[in-house]
């Protein structure tokens, strides 16, 4: 995969230094690439991974921002960094040291989460632990904070710690509603218990949450990547707690947890074409965003593949302007751009109408060809020896149109762009060619193959240009067996047929072999980049080589071949 | 000898009513169900408990290797044959790590229909070369993951995941391309023999791939 990386082309610098977000750096197969460079990196791998930070906060958000990040062309929705908070159960013992305990993460967004803990629905959470020796009490509390740049919202309500004990009556402790002293409340009250703990205590506050009916609700409203608010149990509950007690913190949540600061992003298995990578910058509870950058970011099939790329015409210019390098204007890029857009859709196009060609006339054919399998069985005894071979040919020639509707829909479904799916494929249709031909086969094909990409026209006119050399071997060659080797390396990718068949005479090939294609083989590789070469002689058998240049193969970490 | 009970999975009607005057004819199976719908077969086949299964890839409900990894734990005693239309290698690899026994591509003519019933009533396993080669895949990934799974120092255990050396002599030779009676003269054993292997090869897959699929379905 060729990665070409064309930064803040729309945008501009200037609108990027006003949105306070960067794209610091993106990575091609871990390997760092400068984003104001056009990059292209001939690749098997193909992951992208971006880094992003957040570079100054905005008089609009009081603190800092949380990221959340979209590659346009693949994602369908905003993407979180991991963030979570906590929620600990902790025994003590009678000196108020902790023993033992629970420490559970609160990860991401329940659902219902509307934006606003006041309004969104609350689930419930419980965390059970067994006293273990030594302990005496309960400690009770909720963080905003679990790595370092968390930052998030988080509701807390209808706390209870229960405590089981054997042959006796569950004690129940509720927590909630919570109880004020002073009658005012304020989001920086104090209720009666609990206290403010964590390295920023004013980030745990006290909100109304409106249903059933409007109470106060602890809550951390954390916009600090740095630092954390705490809401915990003031002192030790549940006294005279014994080891063996079973003890149940039950609550209801609402929360939305993401992180801030810097984050990366990576994907893989990208396809060519082009895609926007966004960075949006949101309010802790996730609502925004309420300023973003983006980068453009345009997969352009390597050279072998790129063929494929000009025959579908516009796309061309891409590759041209790649070339060309960074003198290419905004406007244009972004011309070029929409009409590769335009080409994969024409793909994608082309792939569906295959497809229901083939379900369609696939079907019919089938039907077609048992039915004339039908009457052959049905007339055997008294049709003329013409009529069964006509009857036969329609048979024939229904199988194999079938088998050709199936090698277009393989050819132009994207999903088999890749080289180990070529092989699978070039594999059992040779398998079941030669195995209808009655000819034995042996195959050289390496495995596992990697996934390197190969595009839809290279590998429909590899596969033509085997079958034909296959066809030329049932045909003409009189071979009892046929070998098929595939290998990778020395930037080239080689595919033999070698048969144990008559052989003939190169200076003077037979006419029906020469009608039946030995230029069509050179033609159909000379068409990709590629060679044939044929080694024969009267009564040697007969070796096709195939051959295709392959630079990606070259680049260090390519898979040796077995 | 008793007819091989078969019933069809296939929601092309054309297609069910040319297989059903192919095996009409055929004095070695009988029909006794046609389903076009996954949710029909796997309601009632299994009350059926058919011998051979012919069982289309695309449905329009579920997809058929869905139906077979439904319909193949219920009854061991029935082999089941894909019907693909696409030439799709890994379809067909996914079926067979599902349950079934091999697979067609269609057109499938009567006459080869009815030979591959009864080849696979009888024990004689079809494996492809396409399929051996995704087979030896799979069982080296397995054993891969087994290995890092087992403790320093330790030997791994034989478990499914393993094969034996004749069972992998004889995926090599498929993968190299040698049929089943290559491989029977090859290795000096009968071409049941050669059957034989390959249909506890597809054993261990089953249940090692079942395991895997219970494995990550837990693990999710």
């Amino acid at each position: 995969m060729v990665v070409s990386i064309l930064g803040g082309l729309a945008a501009g610098s200037a609108a990027r230094a006003a949105s306070g977000l960067e794209v610091t750096a993106v990575a091609i197969d871990d390997v760092d690439r400068p984003i104001a460079d056009t990059v292209q990196v001939p690749s098997s791998a193909g992951s992208v991974t971006f880094s992003f930070r957040e570079t100054k906060s905005t008089p609009t958000m009081g603190g800092d921002a949380r990221l959340r990040y979209r590659l346009e062309g693949r994602d369908t929705d905003w993407r979180d960094l991991p963030g979570a908070g906590r929620t600990l159960l902790w025994f003590v013992d009678k000196e108020g040291l902790v023993v033992a305990g629970l420490d559970e993460p609160i990860p991401g967004e329940t659902k219902g989460w509307t934006g606003d803990v006041e309004t969104s629905a609350f689930v419930p959470q419980s965390l059970t632990a067994v006293a273990p020796e030594g302990a005496f009490g309960v400690v009770v509390s909720f963080l905003s904070h679990s790595g370092e740049k968390v930052v998030g919202c988080l509701g807390i309500d209808d706390i209870r710690l229960t405590r089981e004990r054997a042959d006796s009556e569950p004690q129940v402790l509720r927590l909630s509603p919570l109880e004020f002293d002073d009658q005012d409340i304020r989001p920086m009250a104090l209720p009666t218990g609990w206290q403010r703990v964590g390295t920023r205590p004013e980030l745990s506050t006290v909100r109304i949450r409106a249903t059933p009916e409007p109470h106060p609700i602890l809550v951390l409203d954390d916009d600090d990547v740095r630092r954390f608010g705490n809401w915990t149990v003031a002192g030790r509950v549940l006294p005279e707690t014994q080891p063996g007690d079973r003890v149940t913190l039950s609550w209801t949540t609402a929360h939305s947890f993401g992180a801030g600061g810097d984050g990366t992003a990576t994907y893989e298995g990208l396809a060519p074409g082009r895609y926007r990578f966004r960075v949006g910058a949101f309010h802790p509870d996730g609502t925004g965003p309420e300023r973003e950058t983006t980068l453009d970011l345009v997969l352009v099939p390597p050279f072998h593949q790129r063929r494929d790329v000009w025959a579908v015409g516009a796309t061309g210019l891409v590759a041209a302007g790649l070339f060309a390098g960074r003198t290419i204007s905004a406007r244009r890029m972004n011309r070029t751009l929409d009409e590769l857009e335009r080409a994969h859709a024409l793909e994608r196009e082309r792939a569906r109408i295959a497809r229901d060609l083939h379900d369609e006339i696939g079907a019919a054919l089938t039907e077609i060809a048992m039915q004339a399998d039908a009457v052959r069985h049905e007339v055997e005894d008294v049709a003329s020896p013409e009529a069964m071979q006509l009857t036969d040919g329609i048979c024939r020639s229904a199988v194999s149109l079938v088998r050709s509707v199936d090698a277009i829909v393989w050819a132009v479904n994207p999903a088999n762009d890749t080289l180990n799916r070529f092989a699978a494929y070039l594999v059992q249709s040779t398998e079941q060619f030669l195995d209808a031909a009655g000819l034995s086969m042996r195959f050289q094909v390496p495995s596992p193959l990697p996934a390197t990409p190969l595009a839809g026209t290279v590998r429909h006119r590899l596969l033509l240009a085997v079958r034909e050399a296959l066809n030329n071997v049932v045909k003409h060659a009189h071979a009892k067996s046929v070998t098929l080797s595939l290998r990778l390396g020395d930037g080239m990718l080689a595919i033999d047929i070698d048969d144990d068949g008559v052989g003939f005479d190169l200076a003077r090939p037979p006419a029906a072999a020469e009608h039946d294609g030995l230029d069509n083989m050179r033609e159909r590789m000379r068409e990709i980049g590629g060679t044939c070469s044929i080694e024969t002689a009267h009564g040697r058998g007969t070796r096709v080589r195939f051959r295709l240049p392959w630079p990606a193969l070259q680049t260090p970490g390519a898979p040796p071949h077995a | 000898m008793r007819k091989i009970n078969v019933a069809l999975v296939e929601d092309d009607a054309r297609l069910r009513k040319a297989v059903e005057r192919g095996l009409a004819g055929a004095d070695t199976c009988r029909l006794v169900g046609m389903f076009a719908t996954a949710a029909e077969a796997i309601r009632d086949i299994p009350a059926l408990a058919p011998d051979v299964i012919l069982m289309d890839v695309n449905l329009p409900d579920r997809s058929g290797v869905e139906c077979v990894a439904e319909l193949a734990p219920q009854l061991p005693g029935t082999q089941i044959l894909m019907l693909t239309v696409y030439q799709d290698p890994d379809t067909a690899f996914q079926a067979i790590a599902a349950g079934a026994h091999g697979y067609l591509i269609k057109p499938v003519m009567p006459k080869r229909l009815v030979e591959a019933i009864r080849e696979v009533r009888e024990g004689g396993v079809p494996m492809s070369r396409a399929i051996a080669r995704q087979v030896i895949e799979a069982f080296r990934t397995l054993q891969e993951r087994g290995i890092a799974a087992t403790p320093a120092g330790k030997p791994t255990p034989a478990t499914d995941d393993t094969l034996t050396p004749r069972e992998r002599q004889v995926l090599e030779l498929l993968v190299e391309g040698y049929s089943y009676k290559e491989t029977a003269a090859q290795l000096g054993i009968s071409i049941g023999t050669v059957g034989t292997y390959v249909e506890r090869i597809y054993e261990k897959l089953h249940v090692s791939c079942r395991r895997e699929m219970v494995a990550w379905s837990k693990g999710r």
